[in-house]
Parts: structure tokens; sequence; C-alpha cells
């Protein structure tokens, strides 16, 4: 397989659009999901901002230094473009909302929907940080290079989120919920 | 308990999305290349009309039948040439 780097500099100096496009294909997933997450699941704005990342990620190859990962700096621009929308759209607020599936409420509550409400309580700093701490697996100082902050503040805004996060989930008792969920389902699988 | 539910649970990947940013690649590719075409066009005339208008001035000024200032101007020239040439042999030297 090609390396991230060969394709890069295929790309940085002659334009390859060809070796552009394995770079795509090996980073949408990544890039879509970050933009998903931080934009609370809006995931036709989070594409669009994933398809200027990569247009902005082509013109700029020539920048990227190679000395850290190329989905770190994909990430980095993919969280510029998130300030930049968010500030052009102050006013809107994102929250997101546990859809309402009926009365049988704990089949909506699934793990992805549950991120996506968890993404909403936070502010869109934290949900940079805790996305990419938890989903990606960056390091703390990968993540404190995406979002251009000092060590010790991504360390402590890390704390805090997953201090606000973890009380969320027990003041809503989402552990007895799920307990009750796969219970119930054992329980049907045992009926079958 | 976050790591499993902040964990990625699907994997958008599709064709459309790839097809879709090479489509702007190539799109903001020909955006560059017209803009290039239209300065360099631009700067071509512009680069054309002043030499012919120099080079009417000079062919003008050939044809007086004073030749005098033509003349001096060469010289000058020369003299300046000469004397910058000089002063380099002395510097290396």
């Amino acid at each position: 397989m090609i390396s991230d780097k060969e394709l890069a500099t295929r790309v940085a100096l002659s334009g390859d659009r060809q070796a552009f496009t394995i770079l795509v294909e090996r980073h949408q997933g990544a890039v879509r999901n970050y933009l998903r997450r931080l934009l609370v699941s809006d995931n036709a704005t989070a594409d669009d901002l994933a398809q200027e990342t990569f247009l902005a990620a082509f013109q700029k190859m020539n920048s990227w230094r190679g000395t850290a990962k190329l989905s770190t700096w994909l990430h980095t621009i993919a969280y510029r473009k998130f300030l930049d929308y968010q500030r052009k759209h102050r006013r809107q607020a994102v929250m997101a909302k546990i859809p309402d599936a009926g009365q049988d409420n704990r089949r909506a509550i699934d793990n992805e929907i549950m991120a996506s409400h968890l993404m909403g309580l936070l502010k869109p700093e934290d949900r940079a940080v805790m996305t990419l701490a938890y989903a990606t697996g960056m390091s703390h100082s990968e993540i404190a290079d995406v979002v251009d902050q000092p060590l010790g503040s991504v360390k402590a805004r890390i704390h805090r989120a997953k201090l606000k996060l973890k009380k969320w989930l027990q003041d809503n008792d989402y552990s007895i919920q799920t307990q009750t969920t796969s219970q119930s389902s054992q329980g049907k699988e045992n009926h079958a | 308990m976050l790591d499993e539910i902040l964990e990625y649970h699907e994997t958008p990947e599709d064709d459309n999305f790839v097809a879709g940013v090479m489509n702007n690649v190539r799109r903001q590719q020909r955006i560059r290349r017209l803009i290039l075409t239209v300065t360099g066009m631009t700067g071509a005339v512009f680069g054309t009309t002043g030499v012919l208008t120099i080079s009417s001035s000079i062919s003008q000024l050939m044809n007086d039948a004073n030749m005098l200032p033509v003349s001096l101007t060469l010289v000058g020239v020369a003299v300046f040439l000469a004397w910058l040439f000089q002063d380099e042999v002395l510097a290396t030297g």
C-alpha cells in the first residue's frame, strides 16, 4: 500500500488527482465522522464541510510538513472549517434531541444517538477534544496540535467534559436503562 | 462506558462523496487555469502595446534628420556600462 506521505508528495508536486482520490477514499470516514460529531449529527452540513476540508487539503498540500500524521493535519483543517462555520452561524444553537420513538424509548437510545446527545451537552471546543480523544484515539499532544491549544488546557478540557458527561449519565440512570434493554432483548431471545 | 458510547459506530464512506470532492478539485483547477490565462493574456496585451508604443517613437527618432540625441544617449549608455564593468574588474581583482 502506498503511504500517505508518498501520495501527498505526488499531489503537492504535480497536482496528481489519482493520488488525491486515494487519500480522500482513505480518510473520508474519519473526517466525516469527526465533523458529524462536532455538528451534533447535522450530517448534511458535516459532509459539506468535509468536502471543503478535502478541497483545502488539495490546495495546501505543500504546507503539510509530514512530521505529523496526515490524518492529524486533516482533522486540523476540519476543525478550522467547523469553527468558521460556527462563527457564521453563531445564532443557531446546536442541541441534539433524542428522537421520539414512541413508548419504546429504550430502542432510540442506542449508542450513536446517545453520543450525539452527549455531544450536544458540550461546548464545541469540548466536543472536538472529546471526539478526538475517544473516537479517533489520538494522543493528547496530537489533539493539542489539532485544536491549537496548550497540552495542559486540552487535558483539563477532557477531564472537565468527562466529569460532566459521566454525571449526566449517572443522573439519567443510563446504565440501568441499558441493562434493562439487554435483559429484555435476552428475554425475547429466550422466548424465541 | 464513555469509550463505548463515544467511539464511532458507523463509517460514512461512499463513492459519491469522493466523486464530489474530485469534481470540486477539477472545478477549482479550471478556475485557476482560467485566471492564469486571463491574467497572462492581459499582461501580453499591455506588454505588446508598450513595445509598439516605444518602437514607433524610436523609429520616428531614427527617421529624424538630427541623430545627435540618439548618438549621445547611446554613447552615454556605453560609457556607463564601461565604467560599471571596470569597477567590477577592479573590485574582483
